[in-house]
């Protein structure tokens, strides 16, 4: 009985889960070619690399709010806690700077649909021409 | 981090060079030095006007009390206080372009009355991609969590063991050099310094004195995959403490009387090894961080070389070990700090006792070498909460055990850190 009460409870939570999360798709201007993988991603976003794997300079863009939790639970394995942890111990040492924050997904995506240099990251189903999906999440 | 943006207008612009060129005229006045600071300020003002400045902040507001009647501790004592650890900082960046930015780090401290002072002022220049030049005043990179000692939100402490961080000082004027690299699936990173240390009152032992540490020469170099980041330091700095300067009635007198005898003895060798004037001091500090899933370990060692001075050498080390739970986290962290002499009358086989005058001096010798020397053994119980996106509510229990002087001091201390 305990046993089919906990897996109700579990499956309960994955679907609740699962309704509340939306897909995030990571996105760059459409002429960017390279092959992008999640570790490059996290590096991008956690500042320790600042560049795409072709060479060209990349500039991560954020977002706050709820998918910016998420982006950061998913692609970076912290809370928003945790990184603002994370940054404050960068910005005042002069070691970086945090990714600028896009106000929304469409903001998000008109920045880097206008900027091979940027990558960000919207909600899977804003995806349009104008950007490419690297990665889902 | 919330970000505002402050530009200025034109016309505050216009208004700057105005009163840029009244300042000139005003220089050979015998109100040199004040418009010499204006001339600084509006020049720089001038200079912001073309770009954004980002402000940034954080702040501690803690209180602390000892348990018992006559514990005095780290500044705190039996009544409750709430600001010897409080501290308040806004941060100023802007980016002035090629790679070229200015910060101020401006920083009121409770211990200090909350004066103003700057505790990072200076201009970085990114040479590449991975490799960054600071000049002016910075921190000088000496323990794990050196860089950013002072803002809480970014550890699970209210302050990193204060038994083991225990230089003399943490900010020097010079030249840093940050080169920060990804090495296969590792990130490093290098950080040099060189510069100079001027406070006009450093505290040493009992009081404060206008000390100076020229030649800050050192680096750290920390090596982080993932989970795991190991880290190694090293400096030197030429020491100058004129303990002379010391006010009647403290230890550091006493220390001061103590050399001025040694000078008139044929032991005089005593007095130059008791004085600290351009003496050589290294420091040197190994330190690993865990970050696995919930869980958080780190630990450190420390040595500090002061034996070309009258104090001590310092070595320390703790071990603490932290468990996330949602947004609370609780850690426990043990360690020790041992100062030991060498002493300086069996070192140099001054006959003691004589029935002589020279009797008073190596006894005192004996003595203050003897208090200086510390033993302590520390544990800390603490929680950190964050119950809000930018403040997190922390507690914390300490206990002191020293074993020299034969007393265990037991801190409380609560309080709110954030970064904005």
């Amino acid at each position: 009985m305990k046993t089919q009460i906990k897996a109700l409870a579990i499956a309960t939570s994955l679907l609740f889960s699962a309704s509340v999360l939306a897909e995030i798709a990571i996105i760059v201007h459409p002429s960017n070619g390279d092959t992008i993988t999640q570790d490059d991603i996290s590096k991008l976003f956690l500042g320790k690399d600042k560049s795409f794997p072709g060479g060209a300079p990349a500039v991560p863009i954020n977002q706050g709010g709820a998918i910016g939790d998420e982006f950061n639970e998913k692609a970076l394995n912290k809370s928003s806690t945790q990184m603002k942890a994370y940054w404050s111990k960068l910005v005042f040492t002069g070691k970086g700077t945090p990714p600028k924050d896009a106000a929304s997904d469409e903001e998000a995506k008109a920045l880097v649909a206008g900027n091979p240099n940027l990558i960000g990251y919207i909600d899977a189903s804003k995806v349009d021409g104008s950007v490419k999906v690297v990665l889902k999440l | 981090m919330i970000r505002y943006q402050a530009n200025l207008s034109q016309n505050q612009s216009r208004l700057v060079h105005a009163t840029d060129k009244r300042c000139y005229s005003l220089v050979m006045g015998h109100s040199m030095k004040k418009s010499i600071i204006a001339t600084a300020l509006a020049s720089v003002l001038a200079f912001s006007a073309q770009a954004d400045i980002n402000f940034s902040g954080f702040a501690t507001v803690v209180g602390g009390k000892t348990s018992g009647d006559d514990q005095v501790f780290r500044g705190y004592d039996n009544e409750f206080d709430l600001s010897t650890g409080s501290l308040f900082a806004i941060q100023a960046n802007s980016d002035l372009g090629d790679g070229l930015s200015a910060t101020v780090q401006m920083m009121a401290r409770g211990s200090d009355d909350w004066d103003p002072e700057f505790a990072w002022a200076y201009l970085s220049y990114d040479a590449t991609e991975d490799w960054r030049l600071l000049f002016g005043r910075q921190r000088a990179p000496m323990y794990l969590y050196s860089d950013y000692l002072d803002v809480s939100y970014a550890y699970h402490w209210l302050r990193p063991p204060q038994a083991v961080y225990d230089a003399p000082f943490d900010t020097f004027d010079g030249i840093g050099s940050i080169y920060s690299t990804t090495v296969g699936d590792s990130f490093v990173t290098w950080h040099m310094i060189y510069g100079i240390n001027d406070d006009k009152d450093t505290p040493i032992n009992d009081t404060t004195l206008d000390t100076k540490f020229s030649d800050l020469f050192g680096g750290s170099l920390t090596w982080n995959y993932d989970w795991l980041t190991l880290r190694g330091a090293y400096f030197q700095a030429n020491a100058y403490i004129p303990l002379n300067e010391a006010p009647a009635g403290t230890a550091v007198s006493q220390i001061a009387a103590l050399q001025a005898g040694w000078a008139t003895t044929p032991y005089a060798v005593i007095a130059d090894e008791i004085g600290i004037d351009d003496d050589k001091i290294t420091f040197a500090e190994f330190g690993m961080q865990i970050d696995y899933n919930d869980w958080v370990i780190v630990g450190e060692i420390t040595k500090l070389d002061l034996s070309k001075t009258i104090f001590p050498d310092q070595d320390s080390w703790y071990v603490s070990v932290g468990k996330r739970m949602d947004s609370v986290m609780l850690h426990a962290t043990y360690g020790n700090n041992k100062d030991s002499s060498e002493f300086l009358v069996p070192k140099y086989n001054v006959p003691f006792p004589t029935g002589t005058a020279l009797d008073a001096l190596a006894g005192g010798t004996q003595l203050v070498q003897n208090t200086l020397d510390v033993d302590e053994d520390f544990y800390t119980l603490g929680i950190r909460w964050d119950f809000h996106p930018s403040v997190a509510f922390k507690a914390e229990f300490t206990n002191t055990e020293d074993d020299v002087l034969g007393k265990d001091v037991k801190l409380f201390q609560i309080g709110l850190v954030s970064v904005f």
